[in-house]
């Protein structure tokens, strides 16, 4: 086992450790999500460790329960755009020819849309569930880890070993899952750390507007809409989501980079 | 050309003489323009997706850089081991058996199967290529500047173990190369090649014999050649001329 460097060590550890209370959420969590508990906007007290919010809940319950919703929300998308995402990739790059041009065309049209718009359009006019929220999210998403894809994919397409396998005849299910995938396999976890973080941004983006998740329940962007009004009182509540979401982003990224050297520097790597 | 089981046929020409185009329409990679396959008695289809899993099993290659041939993400085992099952279906015990006897047949000990491509030397790799060629009983295994990225020495291992394998299996090679050496070496019979076209085809002793044509004449004649003497030649010669003078 070879050593853990300190900046990866802070990250897995600061990860985790949102992980977990999101996970225990219940069990962490001093009082009930949605219960009023106190007065309107109180500062940081041994009962209230961060204050109350603007209807008298506890500003670290709503913080925690926040952090369960915001990460299920987007590891959910996450994992939805890079499963459709890579798919796609490997298929458009593998199957070469007007398969290729066709879905490279369609996913350079839907980003050409700005992606808030498009979700926003989307959203006001469907239902807001957490099922809609993740596909539209996911999907949206996609388009970007799909260029990724392709782009890898059509490097190791052309790798000898690749053509042996068609020559021996084998299905483009073993050529994308068992030739390519296991090669493309590190920049894609790389860049999956970056795509979680802008899912993180983009679903506390949506609550603020009012279109992600609908309260009572807690989200960390809807923890900023619901106490942004105390900021003009030195209210400090709106800004912990804030805290939080630039501390996991930073965690995550060094976790993800640590991965990425491990993977490149294996031997039998992409690059050797 | 025609090449018979347990021959070997040398293709020999200058880069981009379409040597390497030749073994992609044999494989059936590059649909050839026009002419035919033909391939134990059957004519081979043109394109990859018509060829029987027999087909493709009987006809296997070899590739000049060994480092790319093979997935750096497969262990050697997993590497022999996929045409036993995809071909044989073999599985479990008898493809462990199968992998064991193909590694000894090329040379190589028993800790090799969980090893990765990236832990080999150039020439363990090549042999690696050979042994999964090997492993699906091919026909004809075309080998495609197999030694040009091997020191010297290694690369005559490589020759002499494609010799010995060829008597043992009596599979039929077809050899492209640009290295006369080699063919001088180990073809039966010769083919060399220029913009496209064969322009000079036979059995080795025919080709390699004068009258040359003007292109065989020019790659055998560009062959560097180890002489010795050659300068106190060139002195006398010269001190017969002015001695003449």
């Amino acid at each position: 086992m070879r050593r853990i460097p300190l900046s990866a060590l802070i990250g897995l550890v600061i990860t985790a450790a949102y992980l977990l209370a999101a996970l225990f959420a219940p069990l962490i969590a001093p009082y009930g999500m949605a219960d009023v508990v106190g007065g309107v906007w109180e500062p940081s007290s041994s009962q209230f460790w961060l204050g109350t919010d603007g209807i008298g809940r506890d500003v670290l319950t709503r913080m925690i329960y926040g952090g369960q919703t915001t990460i299920a929300v987007a590891l959910a998308a996450t994992i939805l755009s890079f499963t459709t995402g890579s798919v796609l990739g490997f298929t458009a790059a593998v199957v070469g020819g007007w398969v290729d041009q066709l879905l490279s065309r369609f996913i350079d049209l839907v980003m050409a849309i700005p992606t808030l718009i498009f979700a926003l359009v989307v959203l006001s006019v469907m239902p807001v569930t957490m099922v809609t929220l993740i596909l539209v999210m996911g999907l949206l998403d996609s388009t970007r880890v799909f260029r990724l894809a392709r782009a890898v994919a059509v490097d190791i397409a052309v790798m000898d070993y690749v053509e042996a396998a068609r020559l021996r005849g084998e299905g483009r299910g073993w050529i994308i899952f068992r030739e390519i995938l296991p090669n493309a396999l590190s920049p894609l976890v790389a860049e999956m750390g970056m795509r979680f973080i802008f899912q993180v941004l983009f679903i506390s983006t949506l609550s603020f507007l009012g279109l992600g998740v609908q309260p009572p329940l807690a989200d960390w962007g809807g923890i900023v809409k619901e106490n942004k009004d105390g900021i003009v009182y030195g209210i400090p509540a709106a800004l912990y989501p804030a805290i939080a979401i630039a501390t996991l982003a930073i965690s995550v990224n060094l976790v993800a980079d640590w991965i990425l050297n491990r993977t490149t520097s294996l031997k039998g790597g992409r690059n050797g | 050309m025609d090449l018979r089981s347990g021959q070997t046929l040398a293709v020999v020409g200058e880069s981009g003489s379409g040597k390497s185009t030749l073994a992609r329409a044999i494989t059936g990679l590059l649909p050839p323009r026009s002419g035919t396959i033909r391939f134990a008695g059957r004519e081979l289809s043109r394109d990859l997706a018509g060829r029987s899993k027999d087909d493709l099993r009987e006809l296997q290659m070899i590739y000049q850089m060994a480092d790319v041939a093979m997935n750096p993400r497969h262990t050697v085992g997993q590497i022999i081991g996929r045409p036993l099952e995809f071909y044989f279906g073999l599985k479990g015990e008898a493809k462990q058996k199968r992998i064991q006897a193909l590694l000894d047949e090329i040379e190589m000990g028993r800790g090799f199967a969980d090893r990765y491509p990236a832990e080999l030397s150039g020439g363990q790799k090549q042999r690696v290529c050979i042994a999964r060629a090997l492993a699906a009983k091919p026909r004809l295994i075309i080998c495609d500047e197999v030694t040009s990225a091997l020191d010297p020495l290694v690369a005559d291992g490589i020759l002499k173990l494609l010799l010995d394998l060829q008597k043992v299996e009596g599979v039929a090679d077809l050899f492209i190369t640009h290295d006369l050496a080699t063919v001088k070496a180990i073809a039966d019979s010769i083919a060399v090649m220029y913009r496209g076209a064969v322009v000079r085809y036979g059995a080795k002793s025919d080709v390699l014999a004068p009258p040359y044509d003007d292109y065989t004449d020019l790659l055998l004649s560009s062959v560097p050649e180890m002489r010795l003497g050659w300068l106190e030649e060139v002195i006398a010669s010269r001190r017969m001329e002015s001695a003449g003078n």
